[in-house]
């Protein structure tokens, strides 16, 4: 697995990239959304900036709007200023799927299950409904979740948002969101200048969109 | 004499040039008796030009113009009278095999701009850009894939923009084809850049006033250092909206006489504005790099209206891939800056914009075409004074106005 982690929850599915309480950065996203769908919150940092630094919720669309004040408030623990490399905005997708009601000690319980997964594990339980699936392509691996219409693509081969909007393209479903784990961007400041970033070439950008297509 | 074509580029500049009526217009600083809205004292926004300002003052950047101004009285459809031209642009000259960084963005889609959905889709450009007239797209365009060098790599489209010169040309004879494309890029320099009706901006009109090509540019403070020049075609806007540096010169001057009426009032179309730096950004940090575009436009008193084709490009210099690097490896590295460094460049964007079209007024001189039909140039007299009369004016021009920078 190519993430740092996934927690199941009743509420919700979180799909963490890096350890929840890393510090600043952000990674490359895309998205694309058909047929009016719906449930994609965090989507206008996606479109200006092409990135995104908060785990990735997946949960029902009931309870899209608790979950993401859950995100908000593991942003601010990260920084009260809540800038864009930290956390903030919640990245949320919305599931066609029913579940209970968050309540009782939710939070509290998430916030530990993700603060304490280890990298390279699955934990918790959740009966929302998910699929993962998982391929290669030369040196890089391609992974899929999906619920429904809802579909989530990782991969740690270096991809920019532009090309990650191509592997949404060949992946089935209503809302699809691609992110790469390859690049890692940190401020100016801590970098010391310009940062380098890798940036596959067009015929590893062909292989992988093939390689999307069979997930 | 050159018996290829590149042949022919690398010594077009060396040829006299009288190409089917056309001229290929050398770098020069000034139209006749018309001067450079900063040279008058007009300060947009707050930071400082590069030398030349103009988007030559981004290293390797060049710009070669081919203006074609032939017959008059009326119009004989696909015949003339000629008001038309090509602005070529090179990013730098070996494009076609060292691609560049790039992005659009598109304000309102009423045009035509070639090579969009590729450029999108790939992130770089990898041919000169043109700037022409709506009748010569496709001949422009066929004249950059003729030039195209022979190899294996998979084909870029050229990009070649467009705005509406039917108002005082012909639009329907394709004037604009290999050869003045071909002497536009052969005569490319990086000095100055000729500006107003020139080159693909020859036939243009910009808030009811003749309008054409602007340019200009911003060098921003160390330690980043970067440079951001812009270049336009102004073919936009109503004149009543028309502001500069604020001020709403347009409603000052609506009845302003010299035009035919039907062309002053009539329906305000397109701007192309083509972003050059240095600054290493990638290709999407170049697209919210051309999106502030719009805000320079909007400071001129734009709205996009519903018959605009606006569009804006952005390119960076520092980077260029290889083709083969592009098309072959496996990744390639590329430097990049990060959000924090960003905001200068957006503003540098937009002030650069906005000069450029107002360069692109101030150095239009007025023009008559087709059928008589006549377009004034901008009035600079009144102009200046309306600018003085709000404070607008540096009383010495090349120093701030009283009251410093805003």
């Amino acid at each position: 697995m190519i993430l740092h982690a996934v927690v199941r929850s009743p509420y919700a599915v979180v799909l963490l990239p890096a350890p929840a309480l890393e510090p600043p950065a952000r990674r490359f996203a895309a998205f694309r959304a058909r047929h009016g769908a719906r449930g994609l919150l965090g989507q206008g940092v996606l479109d200006e900036f092409g990135t995104f630094s908060s785990p990735v919720f997946l949960a029902p669309r009931a309870a899209l709007g608790e979950v993401y004040q859950f995100g908000l408030a593991l942003a601010v623990e990260r920084d009260p200023e809540m800038p864009l490399d930290a956390g903030w905005p919640t990245l949320c997708l919305g599931l066609d799927a029913s579940a209970p009601m968050p309540g009782g000690r939710w939070e509290t319980e998430l916030r530990a299950a993700l603060v304490a997964a280890r990298p390279g594990s699955e934990s918790g339980e959740s009966d929302l409904p998910l699929a993962s699936s998982a391929t290669r392509s030369g040196d890089y691996v391609l992974e899929r979740w999906r619920s429904g219409t809802t579909s989530v693509v990782a991969t740690d081969a270096p991809l920019l948002p532009r090309q990650l909007g191509r592997l949404c393209d060949e992946v089935d479903g209503d809302l699809v969101l691609a992110f790469s784990t390859a690049n890692r961007l940190i401020a100016a400041a801590e970098a010391g200048g310009p940062i380098e970033l890798e940036v596959a070439g067009e015929a590893l950008l062909d292989s992988l969109a093939k390689a999307a297509a069979t997930l | 004499m050159p018996t290829s074509r590149r042949e022919f580029l690398s010594f077009a500049p060396l040829l006299p040039i009288g190409l089917k009526g056309a001229l290929a217009t050398r770098p020069r600083p000034l139209s006749p008796g018309r001067s450079r809205a900063r040279e008058l004292g007009v300060r947009i926004g707050r930071l400082e030009p590069a030398p030349l300002n103009a988007i030559t003052d981004v290293a390797g950047v060049e710009v070669g113009q081919t203006t074609i101004v032939r017959g008059s009285g009326e119009w004989v459809a696909g015949e003339g009278p000629l008001r038309t031209g090509v602005t070529a642009i090179w990013p730098h000259r070996s494009v076609w095999t060292e691609y560049l960084p790039a992005a659009v963005s598109v304000p309102n889609g009423n045009g035509e701009l070639t090579g969009l959905t590729q450029l999108a889709q790939l992130g770089v450009v990898g041919t000169p850009i043109c700037l022409t007239g709506t009748g010569n797209v496709g001949s422009v365009y066929d004249a950059l894939c003729g030039l195209r060098p022979a190899g294996e790599a998979p084909w870029i489209e050229p990009v070649v923009g467009e705005t509406w010169d039917g108002d005082l040309s012909d639009a329907a004879g394709a004037h604009v084809g290999h050869e003045e494309v071909y002497a536009a890029l052969g005569a490319a320099r990086s000095g100055p850049v000729a500006e107003g009706a020139v080159g693909g901006g020859t036939g243009m009109i910009c808030y009811g006033f003749k309008g054409g090509i602007g340019t200009a540019s911003r060098r921003l403070s160390p330690p980043l250092g970067y440079t951001v020049g812009a270049l336009v075609q102004a073919n936009h806007g109503s004149r009543e909206l028309l502001r500069i540096d604020g001020v709403p010169v347009g409603e000052a001057l609506a009845d302003w006489p010299g035009a035919t009426p039907a062309e002053s009032e009539g329906a305000p179309n397109s701007i192309l504005m083509v972003l050059a730096t240095d600054a290493p950004l990638a290709d999407y940090q170049l697209a919210r790099v051309a999106r502030r575009a719009v805000h320079g436009l909007a400071k001129t008193g734009s709205i996009s209206s519903n018959s605009s084709g606006d569009f804006a490009l952005a390119f960076s210099t520092a980077r260029r891939i290889p083709q083969g690097e592009f098309w072959g490896a496996d990744s390639y590295r590329l430097e990049s800056i990060e959000q924090f460094d960003i905001n200068p460049l957006f503003e540098a964007a937009a002030e650069a914009v906005e000069e450029s079209i107002v360069n692109a007024l101030f150095m239009a001189e007025g023009m008559v075409g087709r059928d008589g039909v006549r377009i004034p140039a901008l009035p600079i007299g009144p102009t200046l004074e309306l600018l003085e009369r709000q404070g607008r004016l540096s009383t010495e021009p090349g120093r701030e106005r009283a009251g410093g920078r805003r």
